[in-house]
């Protein structure tokens, strides 16, 4: 082995040198057009992630066809009006939700066009996050004043009739203070 | 030792440069770590699991309830509902649809299984499902 090396005389060390320079310049400019900037997931997004799931954990929590419990969403929606606003519902929700936690709620149905009926209107910070979740209550289950309800004419018997489904989507939309 | 005192020094050289591309090796692989690390953390947040679980709700509990009609109503009111979902997921940028493939009925004319078709996709995620619903 040191015979071999050495064998060709003095200048294999600098062309060594060179080549292993070489090498090692490529390297470095391989890394550099290589590496990606890599944003790590900052604080703020792991705050909106966790205000998501209190507002998907309340809103499945609350979500219980079955229940005869006023604060369900579908009892809620079924029976709300004008003049009867879902009192059990929000006192719940703001039971269920840490006290430093802000929200609105809004339902949202499509007849004929998308529509909106708000149930809470507080002004929220700029930094939020909106959940969803949805339920399927039929025509006839409304009150007869509901916002909800679908009247006039379409459906299967020419009119809107009492099993005709309306999907609602409650949306949540969260903030802290 | 011997080759250490070489003053011509090759060997060191040659094993800079063997250190120097084992170091750029595991550098690049703990790149790929961290990246594959932040990428699944990542998906795993915005992973729009309630959407589809809802969708499913809708397709499959929710729809069962009108499977005491007849088909022809219970096909028209699948496509009503159909096309709410479709709206109202929209309104978030997502595509949502229940589509009934085949309802299967008895001699006397009642439902007795569907079959539908679950369908999700957003910019990230792609979902289809398809699932016999027996009444």
């Amino acid at each position: 082995m040191q015979s071999s090396l050495s064998a060709c005389g003095k200048g294999q060390a600098f062309t060594l040198e060179g080549v292993v320079a070489a090498i090692l310049m490529l390297m470095v400019a391989y890394f550099l057009f290589q590496s990606t900037l890599l944003i790590s997931p900052l604080a703020s997004e792991s705050v909106d992630a966790q205000m998501r799931q209190y507002g998907i954990d309340v809103l499945n929590a609350l979500k219980n066809p079955n229940s005869p419990a006023k604060d369900t969403l579908e009892n809620a929606l079924k029976n709300l009006n004008a003049t009867n606003q879902p009192v059990e519902l929000f006192d719940s929700i703001d039971s269920a939700l840490p006290d430093n936690i802000q929200y609105n709620l809004e339902v949202w149905w499509y007849n004929s066009t998308l529509k909106v009926y708000k149930l809470t209107n507080r002004t929220p910070t700029s930094d939020t996050v909106s959940v969803s979740t949805y339920v399927l209550i039929k025509n006839g289950e409304f009150v007869s004043d509901s916002p909800f309800r679908i009247n006039g004419t379409g459906g299967v018997e020419g009119t809107f009739d009492s099993d005709y489904p309306v999907i609602l989507e409650v949306r949540m939309i969260l903030w802290r203070i | 030792m011997a080759y250490l005192r070489d003053e011509r020094g090759q060997i060191i050289i040659i094993l800079a440069l063997i250190i120097s591309i084992l170091l750029a090796g595991l550098s690049l692989v703990y790149t790929q770590n961290l990246i594959a690390g932040s990428e699944s953390g990542a998906t795993q947040l915005s992973f729009p699991k309630n959407e589809i679980r809802d969708l499913r709700t809708l397709a499959t509990e929710k729809l069962k309830e009108y499977t005491g009609l007849s088909p022809e109503n219970f096909l028209n009111y699948a496509e009503q509902m159909n096309k709410q979902v479709e709206e109202l997921y929209a309104s978030h940028g997502s595509y949502a649809d229940i589509e009934v493939v085949d309802v299967k009925t008895s001699t006397g004319g009642t439902i007795t299984s569907y079959t539908v078709k679950i369908t999700f996709s957003n910019t990230e995620v792609e979902y289809e499902d398809t699932v016999t619903v027996i009444v």
